[in-house]
């Protein structure tokens, strides 16, 4: 086959080279200049080498942030994504309640990350909360500015509460986009309602959920504002995740050189596991 | 504060920018192969995976960033022996996966 | 007798989708609906499967009513516009899905589905998935699966619509070869006349939820009872006229007069319509060809075919002849109609004479 080569093509991805320029790569390049150096402020800096990558590798604090961010990515995940599946197969097809459940499901999304953090932060409260109160009511001892469970507890579920609406959206998108005659020609086989959702409704929704899945992972394992504004990374540093440990080294102790070491462990984590994500769930799509 | 300031606060040093010199040669040698010898079309590897060329670049560069990256979590410094298996690991990849 | 349909009607809310509808589908025979999109086909397939219950008239298949027996009881399969197979399942799962929902041995499911591939000449596709094939494959697979479970009735709902041209053609020449022998009914919807010429059998035209014509194919296309059916089952449109009978004569308006023909010949005079298929009126004079001139509005060209659109007393009239004939747009052209193939309709669209041709 006879390929026609036109280099006018590349004049149209020229304004996201170079916006992907500006807004990552560059900087990007800068983190890893600041990683192997040292500095004191005013822009002098010393060769550090790859000490700082030895220490972040060798760290207890980092293992423990890594750690922590790991279980709280997979319980988020493992909620999310179930529970937003269920919710787009509950809802309606057609008729009013569409876009009454629609906007309902919206809504969340459209809260900026910091209310969503203060609304939590006061639902929760203890004495005051209605969330805190309605725990504590029940006989059991809840408190999350103490209780590292407790703190848990109300992380996951505010990010539940926050991002199931983006799954619920993008399956429901997906699910909309099946046509009728699927659903026609299960019935006239004879199959029943699992394997509707088996056979038809699941592969159909393969490329979203593996969007749905994507987005999460890559929000909550960089998840922040949230979390800083609920409980500050505590109690102790229970909720301290990567991206909240990451910013008190920087800005806290203004650690330029480890911080930026440590960001680039951590993106090549995230680059890791999209990748990994993503290929294992295209593999099946090429045989 | 040496040189323009437009440099200065990306902080160069000159290892890093060899590093990115690195990348930026691997891509322009992956223009010209397949420019001389085209050829980077999907095939099926070891690992069942469909893979291009620019995919098995890229998953040599980032499996040896993790190669570095552990050895120095384990041993530490010198790097040489990590370079060492980072080149057979790419090599790998570009012929089997 | 085999499907019958008593006074079916089908409504949501106050919408009559299908008008008051009686037909009879006998084994054996490949039955085609003709219709415009929106006439109503889709639904009355639905009906016929039992997907949907008609709001009134009953439904009866050898002998016994089926109203309110649940689709996958009724032993049917449908084929549609879009290819729908099970997306991850292969070829030949797709094609066994049917028979092992139904609980049939392993050993059976694989003959039966070797053969039906064999049929639609899918052998060498057995492993791969749907995804991975051509339309006219992917409706193949489509089609097998409907087959294979020797289904009492098959509904297959514009099944060549999503191919293109050279893929329909090919599948087009095919089809009627799929369902030859056996009992089964088969319902073919479509809305181009060319393809239920081609495939013969039973035609029904259908306009705005209404059967405007049962029989077969030839007849309906020769002796359409209506002005309805007439324009249903032409491609492109017939042409028509109002016109006025007197004596010998046919007068459209006051200044076109063309002669009665044969066929209209014992007609009484008054108002009629006419009308007269595009094929019908050719570039060329021949025996029993009446002039007529109108002004050119389009001239095209189509492989060996030219059709002119051009005006006839303030209407568009169409002729569609073999060979290249050059119009210019705008000139003044005389076209020949040939009175002897009219079909004469009353006021009321009622067929009063015509047709008859070869």
């Amino acid at each position: 086959m006879n390929k026609v080569v036109n280099h006018k093509a590349w004049f149209f991805v020229l304004p996201v080279v170079l916006l992907v320029a500006f807004n990552a790569i560059i900087p990007l390049m800068t983190v890893v200049n600041f990683s192997v150096q040292e500095t004191f402020g005013d822009n002098v800096f010393f060769w550090a080498g790859v000490q700082w990558f030895e220490d972040v590798l060798n760290s207890e604090r980092f293992h423990a942030s890594l750690l922590r961010q790991i279980l709280f990515t997979g319980l988020v995940l493992v909620i999310e994504i179930p529970l937003g599946l269920v919710i787009a197969l509950a809802m309606p097809r057609k008729g009013f309640w569409v876009s009454v459940c629609l906007v309902l499901m919206a809504l969340p999304l459209l809260i900026p990350w910091n209310v969503v953090g203060a609304m939590w932060n006061i639902m929760a409260l203890p004495d005051i909360g209605l969330l805190g109160r309605g725990i504590n009511a029940l006989g059991i001892d809840f408190n999350y500015t103490r209780q590292p469970v407790s703190a848990w507890f109300t992380v996951v579920l505010m990010d539940v509460w926050h991002w199931t609406s983006l799954v619920v959206l993008l399956c429901y998108a997906g699910l909309v986009s099946i046509p009728d005659a699927y659903y026609q020609a299960a019935k006239i086989d004879g199959a029943r309602p699992w394997a509707v959702f088996r056979y038809i409704q699941l592969p159909k929704l393969k490329y979203v959920l593996t969007i749905a899945i994507l987005l999460r992972f890559m929000d909550s394992f960089m998840i922040y504002t949230e979390v800083v504004v609920l409980t500050g990374g505590g109690p102790g540093n229970s909720t301290t995740f990567l991206s909240i440990d990451l910013v008190k080294a920087a800005l806290g102790q203004f650690d330029l050189g480890p911080a930026a070491a440590m960001s680039l462990i951590y993106f090549l984590i995230i680059l890791l596991f999209s990748w990994l994500f993503y290929t294992l769930m295209m593999r099946n799509e090429a045989r | 504060m040496q040189g323009t300031d437009l440099i200065s606060w990306m902080a160069w040093t000159w290892p890093t920018a060899a590093f990115f010199a690195f990348i930026l040669a691997c891509l322009v040698g992956m223009m010209v192969w397949e420019i001389y010898s085209p050829g980077g079309a999907p095939r099926r590897g070891i690992l069942g995976l469909d893979t291009t060329r620019g995919d098995r670049l890229f998953i040599s560069l980032l499996g040896s960033a993790f190669i570095f990256l552990a050895w120095l979590g384990i041993a530490g410094p010198p790097l040489w022996a990590p370079l060492g298996i980072a080149v057979v690991f790419a090599f790998v990849v570009f012929r089997w996966v | 007798m085999a499907l019958e349909l008593r006074n079916v009607t089908y409504r949501v809310g106050a919408d009559l989708h299908i008008g008051e509808t009686n037909l009879v589908l006998a084994d054996g025979t490949f039955n085609i609906l003709l219709g415009p999109t929106l006439a109503g086909k889709t639904t009355l397939m639905q009906l016929m499967a039992g997907l949907i219950e008609p709001t009134t008239g009953d439904l009866i298949f050898r002998g016994k009513s089926v109203r309110g027996v649940p689709v996958q009881k009724r032993n049917v399969a449908m084929v549609y516009q879009q290819f729908i197979n099970y997306p991850n399942f292969t070829v030949f799962e797709n094609i066994a899905s049917p028979l092992r929902v139904a609980g049939m041995p392993a050993d059976q499911i694989r003959e039966r589905v070797m053969s039906t591939a064999a049929l639609l000449r899918l052998t060498p596709m057995l492993e791969r998935r749907p995804g991975e094939l051509s339309g006219g494959q992917q409706q193949r697979t489509a089609i097998a699966r409907a087959l294979v479970k020797d289904s009492d009735l098959i509904l297959l709902d514009e099944p060549l619509a999503n191919l293109d041209y050279k893929l329909r053609e090919e599948l087009r020449d095919e089809l009627p070869r799929f369902f030859e022998g056996g009992k089964r009914i088969v319902v073919y919807a479509t809305t181009e006349p060319t393809e239920a010429l081609l495939f013969g059998g039973n035609t029904a035209t259908l306009h705005e939820g209404r059967i405007t014509q049962f029989g077969p194919t030839e007849e309906t296309y020769r002796q359409p009872s209506d002005l309805v059916t007439a324009e249903v089952f032409s491609d492109p449109p017939i042409n028509t006229a109002p016109v006025a009978k007197r004596g010998g004569d046919i007068l459209i308006g006051s200044a076109i007069r063309l002669p009665a023909g044969k066929n209209a010949a014992a007609l009484r005079d008054g108002d009629y319509t006419l009308g007269i298929r595009p094929h019908h009126i050719s570039p060329v004079a021949r025996d029993g060809g009446a002039p007529v001139e109108g002004r050119v509005i389009v001239a095209e060209l189509s492989g060996s075919e030219s059709v002119v659109h051009f005006d006839l007393d303030g209407r568009t009239w169409v002729s569609q002849s073999h060979g290249i004939h050059p119009f210019e747009v705008g000139s003044m052209a005389r076209l020949y109609v040939d009175m002897d193939q009219s079909f004469f309709f009353d006021r009321g669209g009622r067929f009063v004479a015509g047709g008859g041709y070869g």
